[in-house]
């Protein structure tokens, strides 16, 4: 008995380590590709204490420098350090990543419970919309609002939330079909139940779940579109450390110097990766209909 | 057993060809053992198929019984699974230990085999001809006339009618039993020696069943092929088999004529298969409770123990030896 | 039959309308006064007036619209006030050609290595070979396409010299010179696309090759080349061509990149500059353009259904 209190402690200590060890041996690259991402998600919460310069600090003896002990990543034309513009941009990466496809999963979740609520004509209509939304690529869509709206921040996560209400309408209509073609909610409809009172009650619980696995795997995609957005100058203005735009910035100095678009070029790649491994591992274990595909 | 769709009757010899020792031998199975992921599917699985023989395979689903017919068929085979024994097959001595290229002049040439479930195993993108006719013209040469005119012969033989209009059909457009009339077809196109048939019937309505038997039984002896039928019903397999084989997860326990195995059972488990079909009265048997081992999970011993009332020590540390007793051969510590 | 095509096309013809009334909107909601624009900085009342009146901006919208719709129909979509020359020749005639074209040579390289290595993996799955597939289709997948093509200029048209990194060449007046210059950006489009194609080939294939008709197809000898590539590929038809149809959309989205990175002439090209330029007219045109391409290719695939399986033909 003694020796059992004594090891409780020592197991609880040890439970957060063995926990990652046991998932780093079963899924290795989806706890790696979790690590990647979460390293990002602190570089932007703590990038004023994280990165080395402010990231419109100007270095006018190291203009175009190579990577040095100075500047790691080196710096661009303007001599701005690289590696703290690269930091200090994955605030903007989260922030639109983040904002829009929250703007995206509400506008998906409305039109979809009303698309898979009613029936007839009004359904027909509202897919046909849906469609409509779909048939315009997530970038040309995003362009398409950012030439109305103009561009800056806040506009790019409107243009970028509203491209991706789209796919978000359909998985939920079809996560709404599937739910009410389910007995319990069609019994609950034969007993009289409140039409609102199913949709609280029976539906949403049925859709949101889904909705936030789908809403994980975007994650990617918003952040994508977004720094697409910026790369072709359209979405965040300079002097932003957007990387989208550092990338754009660099195109310039590729043959010279290849470093100024490749440092937020290969930030960019490795974080969409990191985030899709991630998406692809939640999905995997939620998403029930995945589960039969690898 | 869920299952019953036949009445039992007590074998009739004019149902059945009457059993010869003196055939020639043609398939031969000695020592077969199969395990897949490291969990054992068949243990040690032997029986002999004479020349124009009927043998039936019967067990619960999951005993090995279909595994066994895909072993023989060529199309379970390692790295996939793990396979040790012997099968020996008309002039092929060791043909498990023969390359893929040896397996490709025997499958579908030789050896054929009908499945369970026609309507998933006919190719639903390419028309019943098709399926039919490229078997004639890659494996026997035929010209693209010739096989046409050969698939009709073997539609009107299975006896399908309208059968160069069933040449043009897509598989979803037969009816099930039209279906399985189609894969007959197919699988004696070549006149193969060895007929593989793995629940032919199951998967049909009850009031088709015995026409599709009828017809498999018709087709094999006309040809003089031999014929192992896969099934789970006790009762069609006394109909149709000159012999037995009962398996029970994955182990041989009872083999031999079908008269003398079913008339008098000596092992517990085929007695209980016995009496799902058996009208209740007469003797104090009991369907098997339970359900067959998880395959990570065989009993030591005798794999049939932990649901057998006879069970001994003995029985759940030794595995019974197949012995021959009375006419037949068995694996069991206490039959009788 | 019939009234399933019906509908579809009736469908379709729904979301066409949708899609141009959110173009012609985007002409009424875009931020500036049209007339202001076409007449510059100096002008006169009534000159704006007049011109409100011969462009039919008095008028109630949804008349506008049916006018708009009509002009559209026949091909008449103003003229670009940077250029001065017709929108429609500048975005249909010269602009999508372009696009086709790339979208055409990145659509064919990516079925061209995707299915043989999506088959290869599915034929040998879990292999080591199988492992790096996926692990490079992922990578494929989620690469942000503007910055591979940023690559592929650095490496090859930099470094190495071996390919141009800009300018469009038509293939049909020089094919050898149009394909070279094609090469980095079809690669680029590509990537993502091949990375697609092998996971859908390889996905879709493994669980075809486990029905039981598989099984049959073997059983009645059939060599393995053709248990994969007739018995099997045939029935991953469907789902294929419904990825690939779908993914219109995103071969369209990073035709935009691709062309801004290669500079090639092309629609995407065309719509980032006109938002840039503020030319409402002809980032209007390049919506309706790939609204349009996207929608009939859609109904192209829902209505190739039938002949890819025969189980939806009619009885």
């Amino acid at each position: 008995m003694a020796v059992r209190d004594l090891s409780l402690p020592d197991r609880d200590a040890l439970r957060l380590p063995r926990l990652l060890a046991d998932q780093l041996r079963s899924r290795p690259f989806f706890v790696i590709a979790a690590m990647v991402s979460l390293t990002f998600l602190f570089a932007a919460v703590f990038a004023p204490w994280v990165a080395p310069y402010a990231p419109d600090f100007q270095d006018s003896n190291a203009l175009m420098a190579p990577p040095s002990a100075a500047h790691w990543c080196g710096t661009d034309s303007f001599g701005q350090d690289l590696l703290s513009r690269v930091i200090y941009g994955t605030r903007y990466v989260f922030l639109i990543g983040f904002s829009s496809v929250a703007i995206g999963a509400v506008g998906g979740l409305a039109i979809g419970l009303a698309a898979g609520l009613t029936r007839g004509a009004v359904e027909w209509g509202l897919m046909r919309f849906v469609d409509a939304i779909l048939a315009l690529p997530s970038l040309i869509m995003a362009i398409a609002f950012i030439s109305i709206l103009g561009p800056g921040v806040d506009k790019v996560i409107y243009a970028v939330g509203f491209a991706m209400i789209g796919p978000f309408a359909r998985t939920v209509r079809a996560d709404v079909l599937q739910v009410r073609a389910q007995a319990f909610v069609e019994a609950a409809g034969l007993m009289g139940v409140d039409r609102l009172r199913i949709i609280w009650r029976h539906i949403l619980p049925n859709v949101i779940f889904p909705l936030a696995v789908q809403a994980t795997i975007r994650i990617a995609e918003a952040i994508l579109v977004s720094s697409a957005l910026s790369f072709l100058g359209l979405g965040v203005v300079p002097p932003a450390p957007d990387w989208g735009l550092m990338i754009s910035e660099g195109r310039a100095f590729i043959s010279i110097v290849p470093w100024i678009s490749g440092v937020p070029g290969a930030a960019l790649a490795l974080l969409l990766i990191a985030l899709s491994i991630v998406g692809d591992g939640v999905r995997e274990q939620f998403d029930p209909k995945m589960r039969t595909n690898r | 057993m869920t299952h019953q769709s036949a009445r039992w009757t007590e074998p009739r010899g004019e149902n059945f060809l009457p059993f010869t020792r003196h055939r020639e031998t043609l398939l031969s199975l000695a020592d077969i053992s199969l395990a897949r992921n490291g969990h054992s599917v068949l243990d040690h699985v032997s029986f002999d198929l004479g020349r124009g023989e009927t043998l039936g395979l019967v067990g619960e689903s999951g005993a090995g019984k279909s595994t066994i017919a895909l072993v023989a068929m060529g199309l379970l085979r390692p790295p996939a699974v793990t396979l040790d024994g012997r099968m020996q097959f008309a002039e092929h001595e060791d043909l498990l230990a023969e390359p893929e290229a040896e397996w490709a002049t025997l499958r579908g040439r030789r050896i054929a085999m009908i499945f369970q479930d026609p309507a998933s195993a006919l190719n639903p993108c390419f028309t019943v001809g098709r399926q039919l006719e490229a078997p004639l013209r890659r494996l026997l040469g035929f010209d693209r006339v010739a096989a046409r005119r050969r698939s009709i012969e073997l539609l009107e033989s299975a006896g399908l009618n309208d059968a160069e209009a069933r040449l043009a059909a897509f598989p979803h457009e037969l009816s099930g039993g039209m279906q399985q009339r189609v894969m007959i077809a197919i699988a004696l196109a070549c006149n193969p020696e060895l007929l593989l048939a793995d629940e032919p019937t199951s998967a049909l309505d009850v009031t088709i069943q015995a026409q599709i038997m009828q017809l498999i039984l018709e087709q094999v002896r006309a040809r003089n092929a031999s014929c192992i039928f896969v099934l789970h019903d006790l009762a069609l397999a006394s109909q149709v088999c000159d012999r037995i084989v009962v398996l029970y997860a994955g182990q041989m326990v009872e083999a031999g004529p079908t008269e003398s195995v079913l008339r008098r059972s000596l092992h517990p488990y085929t007695n209980a298969l016995k009496s799902c079909v058996i009208e209740l009265d007469t003797e104090a048997l009991t369907p098997p409770e339970g359900g067959l081992p998880a395959l990570g999970a065989m009993p030591p011993g005798c794999r049939f123990a932990p649901r057998c009332s006879r069970a001994t020590a003995q029985c759940t540390s030794q595995t019974p030896p197949l012995r021959s007793l009375e006419g037949r051969e068995i694996a069991c510590w206490h039959p009788g | 039959m019939l009234r399933w095509a019906l509908a579809k096309i009736l469908q379709t013809a729904a979301v066409l309308l949708i899609v141009s009334v959110a173009s012609f909107s985007l002409l009424k909601l875009a931020p500036g006064d049209p007339v202001e624009l076409m007449l510059g900085d100096d002008y006169s009342k009534e000159s704006h007036q007049s011109l409100m009146i011969q462009l039919g901006l008095d008028r109630p919208l949804p008349e506008q619209y049916v006018d708009w719709l009509a002009r559209f129909v026949r091909g008449d979509w103003g003229t670009s006030f940077v250029s001065r020359t017709p929108i429609f020749q500048y975005a249909f005639v010269e602009a999508l050609p372009v696009t086709l074209t790339l979208s055409a040579a990145a659509l064919g390289l990516a079925l061209l290595i995707g299915i043989p290595l999506g088959v290869l993996s599915a034929v040998r799955k879990d292999s080591a070979w199988d492992a790096a597939a996926a692990a490079v289709s992922l990578t494929g997948s989620a690469f942000p396409s503007f910055y591979l093509g940023i690559l592929l200029i650095w490496i090859f048209g930099v470094a190495f010299g071996l390919f141009p990194t800009m300018g469009f060449v038509a293939p049909w007046s020089d094919f050898w010179a149009g394909a070279y210059h094609l090469v980095l950006p079809a690669i680029t489009l590509s990537t993502p696309f091949m990375a697609l194609i092998v996971r859908i080939t390889r996905a879709n294939l493994v669980e075809v090759l486990e029905q039981p008709y598989i099984a049959a197809a073997r059983a009645r000898g059939e060599p393995a080349w053709r248990i994969t590539w007739v018995h099997g590929m045939r029935n991953v038809l469907m789902p294929l061509v419904t990825i690939v149809g779908l993914q219109l959309g995103a071969l369209l989205h990073g035709a935009v990149l691709t062309e801004t990175v290669f500079s090639l002439p092309g629609v995407g090209r065309m719509i980032t500059d006109a938002v840039l330029n503020r030319e409402y007219m002809v980032v209007q045109a390049g919506v309706m353009m790939t609204g349009c391409l996207v929608i009939f290719t859609n109904l192209a695939v829902d209505l190739s259904y039938p002949v890819l399986d025969p189980r939806l033909r009619p009885r």
